[in-house]
């Protein structure tokens, strides 16, 4: 069980230093010079030089990186050149509401996704069946921001039930703060459900065939037991690393989600990132985020211990 | 897994003429070739040019004239959905054919030399744990908004996951008797390679490379919409939502009929990949 838990750490750490070179080459493909897209073309020789060695840009590429990469180690993703401020500190100021969402989204997508999975699994072949297998082909399909833009239309500009857009700190009321978040984190979590529902019914379907099932109905228990104690938890295996994998795409889904609904969080602080050509913020959160993905992931894979008895024995 | 079986009498035919007779591959395959036509056809079916800017029909609703209504500068938004297809429609072909080649090309090296394998895979992991669309963001970031570079970012977001798909393919082929006959023989590893193990391992690819196709036009519709997309003088689906959000209450024809034919395009895409998955994988046939 320890070296499971040793390799799984190992492989982290490994993912995590390609993330790194990956993302510092990427900002290193900028055409041209780094320094006129950040200083604009006015830019004098004087201010170059000086931008070139507080980016380290003077010293060999490798140099560089691990310059760069120690900072990420130690918590320091750089500073960004457009509001002069540590980049974890411009992060931190915007994470909430992206949070919330991230995490009221998931909290959808994880009810949603389970519930029809495993009422398609019960009724395979059924017309219920058919019908949770289209809403899912859907929630595939359909672009979140459109879906967005969509529930704005009704649910704000005609029946008037909820706030268009916009976000209320939790600190301020948290009642406003559920209400600002319903739509956008249906409209996300919609296409995680779609996925989530189609594993589990799959995942279900290959459970209620085993022998354990049929054991225990002969056994006498009621249906419900059944279906939820033995049949559901053999189940969440590969719907649980689903639900870890959906972290990247609700992660991606946020700053597409904050852009529609307005909300002022880490997501949207990377598209203005980007129309400022502030580099470092961007490098930033998709370490951060690579990060976050990767614990979540880490988790899941630990989480399999308490789940499944052969991963701990194996 | 898909809600719908293959009747056992289509046993006989041929996977690729079997698959279109089920009612959602069909539905998917005459959807996408409807769009295929306007996207080809577009200077033909269309009354006006894409980017035609006329100031006194702003806003117009759908009407004869003007089948989708005009946009805030009066451009005829019929004419900008029919070109926009032209975008959507290349970048998810061009981004399915070279990261399903690329990806596949490097399972079959990495499969079979295994000393590469584990250098391999692990940067595909690195490039897996960054989110598509942050990482297309960053990748147009920093090479600029060209169609040329969408494809380029989005091929880069999808190659591992292909990689991923040919690679478990690989593997089992690769234990495959023929394979050891061939090398016991005294094939060459190229012909191993490209004559035994590729041919066994692309139906998952074809798949894959399907699912491609439909998550890479939303992920080129996002990267519009959020602005890190497509020029501005390139019809785009997701630039044409994102122009027609600021004007919903006004003139909601703006946002509905381009998401409405975004949308269309994917699910028709994703039906026809869910067919073949269906079709193509014998454990699913028998069901």
């Amino acid at each position: 069980m320890l070296v499971y838990v040793a390799r799984r750490l190992g492989s982290m750490v490994a993912t995590m230093l390609v993330v790194g070179i990956i993302v510092f080459f990427i900002v290193h493909s900028v055409p041209g010079d780094i320094t006129s897209a950040l200083l604009g073309q006015e830019a004098s020789p004087a201010q170059i030089e000086a931008l070139r060695q507080r980016l380290n840009l003077d010293q060999p590429i490798p140099a560089q990186f691990f310059a760069w990469f120690g900072g990420v180690v130690r918590g320091d993703l750089g500073s960004s050149h457009y509001m002069r401020m540590p980049v974890v500190e411009a992060i931190a100021q915007r994470i909430e509401p992206t949070v919330m969402l991230a995490l009221f989204s998931t909290l959808v997508a994880v009810a949603l996704g389970l519930s029809l999975g495993v009422v398609a699994a019960i009724r395979h072949n059924t017309l219920t069946d058919y019908v949770v297998m289209l809403v899912a082909m859907l929630g595939l399909s359909l672009p979140t921001f459109w879906l967005g833009l969509l529930m704005i239309l009704l649910f704000a500009v005609n029946l008037q039930w909820l706030p268009a857009a916009g976000y209320v700190s939790i600190k301020e009321s948290p009642l406003d703060t559920v209400r600002y978040l319903i739509m956008p984190a249906l409209a996300l979590g919609f296409s995680q459900a779609a996925v989530i529902a189609r594993m589990t019914r799959a995942s279900m379907l290959d459970s209620l065939r085993e022998d354990f099932v049929r054991t225990a109905r002969s056994k006498g228990l009621p249906e419900p037991r059944v279906i939820l104690r033995h049949a559901l938890r053999n189940a969440m295996l590969p719907v649980l690393t689903v639900i870890g994998l959906s972290i990247a795409t609700v992660a991606g889904g946020v700053v597409v989600t904050e852009t529609v609904f307005n909300i002022p969080g880490a997501g949207r602080l990377v598209i203005e990132s980007v129309q400022r050509r502030d580099y470092p913020v961007i490098q930033g959160a998709v370490i951060a985020v690579a990060f976050v993905y990767a614990l979540v992931n880490l988790l899941v894979d630990l989480s399999y211990l308490g789940l499944d008895p052969r991963v701990r024995y194996a | 897994m898909s809600a719908i079986t293959t009747p056992t009498s289509q046993r006989r035919w041929h996977p690729s003429l079997r698959v279109v007779k089920r009612p959602q591959v069909a539905f998917g395959v005459i959807t996408l070739g409807v769009m295929l036509v306007i996207a080809i056809a577009a200077p033909w079916i269309t009354t006006v040019g894409p980017n035609r800017i006329d100031v006194l029909g702003r806003l117009a609703p759908p009407s004869s004239a003007h089948l989708m209504g005009t946009d805030d500068l009066g451009r005829d938004i019929w004419s900008r959905v029919s070109y926009g297809a032209r975008l959507s429609l290349t970048v998810g072909i061009a981004t399915a054919l070279i990261s399903s080649i690329l990806g596949t090309a490097l399972a079959l090296v990495s499969g079979y030399y295994r000393w590469l394998d584990e250098v391999v895979m692990r940067i595909l992991d690195g490039l897996m744990a960054l989110p598509g669309v942050l990482l297309a963001i960053a990748i147009m970031a920093a090479i600029g908004p060209r169609v040329s570079n969408i494809i380029l970012a989005l091929s880069l977001v999808y190659l591992p996951r292909c990689a991923r798909v040919a690679r478990a393919a690989v593997l089992v082929v690769r234990e495959h008797v023929y394979v050891e006959a061939a090398n016991a023989l005294g094939a060459r590893d190229r012909s191993i390679m490209w004559r035994h193990i590729l041919p066994g391992a692309l139906t998952p690819v074809l798949v894959q490379a399907t699912y491609v196709f439909a998550t890479a036009v939303l992920l080129e519709a996002s990267l519009s919409f959020l602005g890190a997309g497509a020029p501005p003088d390139v019809p785009s689906w997701g630039a044409m939502l994102s122009e027609g959000r600021l004007l919903m209450r006004q003139a909601p024809w703006l946002t509905i009929f381009p998401g409405a034919v975004l949308s269309l395009t994917v699910l028709a895409v994703n039906m026809i990949g869910d067919g073949l998955r269906d079709a193509l994988d014998p454990r699913l046939r028998k069901g």
